[in-house]
């Protein structure tokens, strides 16, 4: 039984679907996205907002099941935005944040008017458990934050940016308004041709006055978020290996070679049998994990364990359904090449899966 | 990384590969000196500076190694080469590659076109098209591909009717390179309708700059876009057949299986994997075992790749080229490639995945348009599939 509004899942699976996979894909040429792409992807938000999805995270409703469907919906449909790392600073606010401005944060968070990007890494090699470095000032009783940080998803389109860095007794997780006259955003352009910003601040005023939690505190609080975040993008990954497969599978029946469809070949089909079943089975192991984390938040060895096999199963999808497109999966009008692209980023992104085999390794 | 570095092949530098004799280790000294030139590095360099997308057509260095007569080593002085062994070609290609010169055109005109020429073309053939190609004066194409056929390319529908002393050539070819930079292209049709689809199949060397050929562009991922070509009613002679009608069916098998040796695709990995190795060692991730233990896997795959494309130009050199082991060399090689561009990526990091149009690329955004260009291997010159069902079917007979 499935614990998604049926509203949500149509959006993703629907015939919305193939409007909305376009919509996370930006110019060829570098620039900013059309406007009407802009447009479609604020009113999905909206009705992201509507439906209250954000407001179960707030108010800590939201299930382990709901958690895992979500992510994947939206990764099945390549749906681009700040949702996952909203719904990630949600959690972290609504566990620590205790300033007026944390409290008022959340309820815009909960009605869909406020979303934040999650800003841990210095550099594209940082694996965002070890955020990178970050400078903290407070000269006239303000506390102010300064550093870069790369990969920041959508920071054009976030209110808050949650700062997260590596301190001297800690980790900072600092949370400062994206239009703080100390913020500088530049686009990045990159293979899934998302919308990536490089962020410089300097001396920016912190939200509040304060950070979320003591610098000794967040380094438990951010292992965790990291986990949980784990779960949700290699949730999402399932979905969009799903999406390529589905993809893949429609091709197949309809493309014919030595005259039968390429689905009669035994190859051709076992090759997509063989990447249901480790779909089938990754799905399983990032559900449960999901309900792991509830009673154990520190099993970070399942999480990487998870993420590191949704990675792996994502790109094999794209590529070998790419593959079986023929030459046409290569060409632009072929939704198939956004998801080859696609998984390249989305199978870095909470650590390579070297780093988390290697921090697996360590946890083993 | 720097564009100008030039991977070695191991082994080559001092002079290791055993099989090279004292002239051809020498030719390869040329041969690099060639590239490490100042203007042909200059050259080289301001290619890797296009923007994504910019796509070159003629190349300053093709002209340069042509009149060296370096471009088709392998062909005789008349039409533009120098007599030698494909030993000396396989030399001249594997370093060009390793210094990052685009070779496409290099297989297309020189490796694929010009040699049909050169084994079944006519004298008049020959001597009109040869020494411009030779000379990296003209690009020649390769129209086989339709929409509705690629891998069963027996089924196309591209056809050449009968039309007094010649044809009329009407039909779509779809997914060719480098059309819209090229003079004449070799064009498979169907000349002869019959039950059988491999029979009737004619290749013939089609004038793209004809009225009646409409080229246009089918825009790929990767940087370097596919054509498709709609060609209505253009009239064509004799003196247009490629080595027979009739015979076009054969001379692909032929012809294709025998030039399928995977020494493009192994030295263009060999140069990738290099540069992914000079980024971990940088990074210093070369010394964590989880990056340095794929590398080094990596590297055995490739070196073993390598040895069989070598194994396959010494074969043909000698005259006894084996259709199922180019087969294995052309799977073998381009297997390697999807792992190579994904572990390459968790070396670089997301880093390596920003491309050209950003300021911060690594190494001008080519470990991206690697990655973009990466499916590419397993597709071109004949699919995977297509090579497993040669070795299935005449290396281990499992269909007879
Ligand atoms: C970079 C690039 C450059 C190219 N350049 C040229 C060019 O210059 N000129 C030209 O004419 N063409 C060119 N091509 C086209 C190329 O020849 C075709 O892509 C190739 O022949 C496969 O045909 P297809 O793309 O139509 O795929 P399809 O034939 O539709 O096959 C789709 C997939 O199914 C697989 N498949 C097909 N049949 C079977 C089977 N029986 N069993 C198992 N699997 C099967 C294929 O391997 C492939 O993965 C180029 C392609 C690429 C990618």
């Amino acid at each position: 039984m499935s614990a998604t509004p049926d509203e949500i899942t149509d959006l993703f699976t629907g015939e919305l679907s193939a409007t909305v996979r376009r919509m996370g894909d930006g110019p060829v040429a570098g620039g900013a996205p059309p406007e009407e792409l802009v447009q479609a992807r604020e009113a999905v938000w909206e009705m992201l907002g509507d439906l209250g999805l954000l407001h179960r995270v707030t108010d800590g409703t939201e299930t382990p099941q709901e958690l895992v469907e979500i992510a994947e919906l939206m990764g099945r449909s390549l749906y681009r935005s700040l949702y996952q790392d909203t719904a990630a600073a949600a959690e972290l606010i609504a566990a620590h944040g205790t300033a007026p401005a944390h409290r008022g944060l959340l309820d815009a968070i909960a009605d869909g008017s406020a979303a934040v990007a999650l800003a841990p890494r210095s550099a594209g090699t940082d694996d965002p458990a070890v955020p990178g470095a970050l400078r903290l000032s407070d000269a006239s009783g303000v506390l102010r934050v300064s550093g870069s940080r790369r990969f920041v998803p959508a920071a054009h389109e976030a209110e808050l940016l949650l700062v997260v860095g590596t301190v001297p007794d800690g980790i900072a997780l600092a949370l400062v308004p994206a239009d703080e006259p100390g913020v500088t955003l530049r686009r990045q352009y990159e293979i899934s041709r998302g919308d990536f910003h490089a962020v410089e601040l300097t001396e920016v005023p912190v939200l509040g006055g304060r950070l979320l939690t003591t610098p000794a505190q967040a380094v438990t609080a951010w292992r965790r978020t990291v986990a949980r975040t784990r779960v949700r993008q290699a949730a999402s990954l399932t979905g969009l290996a799903q999406g390529a497969l589905d993809l893949a599978v429609e091709r197949v029946k309809q493309r014919a070679q030595f005259d039968q469809p390429l689905a009669r070949h035994q190859t051709v089909a076992f090759t997509l049998a063989a990447l249901s079943a480790r779909i089938t089975a990754v799905r399983v192991l990032v559900e449960e994990t999901a309900h792991t984390l509830v009673q154990r938040p520190d099993d970070e060895l399942a999480a990487c364990q998870s993420l590191f096999l949704a990675a792996e199963l994502a790109r094999d999808c794209a590529a070998q359904s790419l593959h079986l497109h023929g030459a046409h999966g290569m060409t632009e009008d072929a939704d198939i090449q956004l998801f080859f692209r696609r998984a390249a980023v989305e199978a870095l992104l909470w650590g390579t899966p070297a780093q988390l085999r290697a921090s697996a390794a360590d946890l083993l | 990384m720097s564009t100008d570095t030039a991977s070695t092949p191991r082994g080559t530098a001092a002079d290791g590969d055993h099989w090279f004799t004292p002239e051809q280790h020498a030719f390869r000294r040329q041969v690099r000196e060639f590239f490490a030139e100042d203007r042909v590095r200059k050259a080289v360099d301001a290619l890797a500076e296009h923007a994504p997308r910019e796509e070159s057509g003629l190349l300053d260095v093709y002209r340069w190694l042509g009149e060296r007569g370096w471009l088709a080593a392998a062909w005789p002085r008349e039409y533009g080469g120098l007599g030698l062994s494909p030993v000396e070609a396989g030399i001249v290609l594997e370093e060009m590659i390793l210094h990052g010169v685009p070779e496409d055109q290099h297989v297309l005109s020189i490796d694929t076109v010009g040699q049909f020429l050169l084994e079944v073309g006519t004298p008049e053939q020959r001597d009109r098209h040869l020494p411009p190609l030779a000379r990296g004066e003209q690009i020649a194409t390769v129209l086989f591909s339709e929409p509705h056929c690629g891998s069963d390319l027996a089924a196309l529908r591209t056809a050449a009717v009968p039309d007094g002393d010649g044809w009329r050539l009407s039909g779509r070819k779809i997914y060719n390179q480098k059309s819209q930079f090229a003079e004449w292209a070799l064009c498979a049709a169907r000349t002869t309708d019959g039950p059988v689809k491999y029979h009737g199949i004619t290749l013939f060397l089609v004038p793209l700059r004809s009225p009646g050929i409409v080229i246009s562009p089918v825009w790929s991922m990767g940087d370097e876009r596919f054509n498709e070509i709609v060609i209505e009613d253009v009239r064509l002679t004799r003196d247009h057949i490629v080595g027979g009608i009739d015979q076009g069916w054969d001379l692909l098998n032929d012809m294709l299986l025998l030039e399928r040796t995977g020494m493009d695709f192994q030295a263009k990995l060999r140069r990738w994997l290099d540069s992914t190795i000079a980024d971990a060692r940088r990074t210093g991730r070369i010394r964590e075992p989880a990056y340095a233990q794929r590398l080094v896997d990596l590297d055995a795959r490739l070196e073993a790749g390598r040895a069989l494309a070598w194994r396959m130009v010494r074969a043909r050199a000698e005259g006894r080229a084996d259709p199922v082991a180019s087969a294995a060399a052309k799977w073998f090689v381009t297997q390697q490639s999807d792992e190579l561009v994904r572990f390459g990526s968790e070396v670089t990091g997301l880093d390596g995945l920003l491309s050209g149009w950003d300021a911060e690329a690594l190494d001008l955004g080519r470990p991206e348009s690697v990655y973009r260009q990466s499916p590419a291997h397993t597709l071109a010159s004949g699919t995977s599939e297509v090579m497993l069902h040669i070795i299935a079917a005449s290396g281990l007979e499992l269909f007879s």
